[in-house]
Parts: structure tokens; C-alpha cells; sequence
């Protein structure tokens, strides 16, 4: 079974003392939960990162804008 | 040879720091004094949007722990983040023109879609150039034969 890392999803072939060979994040071989089987995040996870990121990215232009309207942009 | 973190410094970053700069300069300085043009007054600061709260909002993310990296910023991070400035400006604002008194402009996007790859291209060089270093840097004290002249 290939194994990928959690957090840079560099594959885990390469892996020295059960440690990415990338990005160092330790792994357990033996626990599914510290590794993943293809080398990108889950659907879910990619979802929910994409809404929370627009969300945060929408509140700071929206931050942007406020500062538009005191007139104090120069815009 | 494992690559060196990449640390992005967020809103330390020069470039960010840069693009805050010239905002303040071109806003309080430059403009008022006549010293400025049309395009600047009109795209300048849509040209410096992403550069300059790109590493804000990634901060934000980083904090949160949604971005899980402290490497420059992706094509898909600089992608995403223009297409919510252009819908929010472009798209949303200009249609409560009583309360945000702005107007949709096309060219607006395009400065925005500017000013975010030529910070994704140098963000991206910049580093490159320090791996550069780094890499030649670590040979030299590891083998200073390499470098002898023959």
C-alpha cells in the first residue's frame, strides 16, 4: 500500500526512521490515521478549506472596503 | 540534498512591505502632490492588492491552521484570492452603489490578476535565488575542493 504524507503528500517511500523525507512529519506505518493513501487531502477537507479560505479572504476585501468608504484609500 | 524550509514571512515578507510603501507613498505623497498620473490614481492600488494583503490573508489561514505551510505563496493561492477580490469588488460591491460607491470596472481584475502574478513570479524567483545560494553555500563548506581553481 503506497502512503503519502499528511502534511507536504510526498510519498513515504523514501521515508527514513518513519519521518518524511521531505518535510520530516513523523508517521506511523502500523496507524492508517498519521498517513494518507493518496497524496492529496480528502474531498471533505478540501471543501472545507476552500470555503474558509474564500470566507477569510471575502472578510478582509470587505475590511479593504470599509477602509474605501472614509474616503481615506485615496481610491 | 533536502530542500530548506521555504519560510514565507507573511506580512514581513519585502514584498508585502514593499507594496504597503508605495500605497502610503503614492496616497499621502505622491498623489496629493500632484506627482501622480491617471493610471496610477485609477489601477495602482488594484495592482498592489495582492501583493499586499495576499500575506495577510495567509497569515489569517496559517494562524487557523488551514494553510499548513510556511512556503511562498502557490499559483492557487494567488489564483484564489483574485478571483474573491474580483467577485467581492467587481461583482457584489458595485451593486449597493448607496453604501460602497464603487463601480465595476473590467480593467480592475485584470490589475488585480497583474499585480498577483508578478508577486507570485518574484515570490517564487526569490526563492529559487536563496536555494541557489544555499545549495552552493552548504557544497562549499562540506567540499572546499569543488571550489578550488584548477
Amino acid at each position: 500500500m503506497k502512503r503519502y504524507c499528511k502534511r507536504c503528500y510526498a510519498s513515504l517511500a523514501n521515508a527514513v526512521n518513519e519521518r518524511c523525507a521531505k518535510c520530516s512529519r513523523a508517521f506511523d506505518a502500523e496507524d492508517a490515521k498519521t498517513y494518507l493513501t493518496r497524496p492529496f487531502p480528502p474531498l471533505r477537507e478540501i471543501v472545507t478549506n476552500f470555503v474558509v479560505i474564500t470566507i477569510v479572504g471575502a472578510m478582509v476585501a470587505f475590511v479593504v472596503a470599509l477602509h474605501q468608504i472614509t474616503g481615506a484609500s485615496g481610491h | 540534498m533536502q530542500q530548506p524550509t521555504r519560510q514565507f514571512r507573511y506580512v514581513l515578507d519585502p514584498l508585502c512591505l514593499t507594496a504597503a510603501v508605495v500605497y502610503l507613498a503614492h496616497r499621502w505623497w505622491l498623489a496629493p502632490a500632484g506627482w501622480s498620473n491617471e493610471w496610477a490614481r485609477a489601477y495602482l492600488n488594484d495592482v498592489l492588492c495582492l501583493p499586499l494583503f495576499l500575506p495577510v490573508i495567509l497569515l489569517l489561514l496559517r494562524w487557523t491552521r488551514v494553510r499548513k505551510h510556511d512556503g511562498p505563496p502557490t499559483l492557487w493561492e494567488v489564483l484564489h484570492h483574485w478571483l474573491i477580490f474580483a467577485v467581492v469588488y467587481e461583482l457584489v460591491l458595485p451593486r449597493f452603489p448607496s453604501v460602497w460607491h464603487t463601480n465595476a470596472d473590467a480593467w480592475d481584475v485584470v490589475a488585480y490578476l497583474a499585480g498577483g502574478l508578478l508577486a507570485w513570479t518574484w515570490w517564487q524567483c526569490g526563492w529559487r535565488a536563496r536555494w541557489r545560494r544555499h545549495t552552493i553555500s552548504t557544497v562549499a563548506a562540506s567540499e572546499p575542493s569543488a571550489f578550488r581553481s584548477v
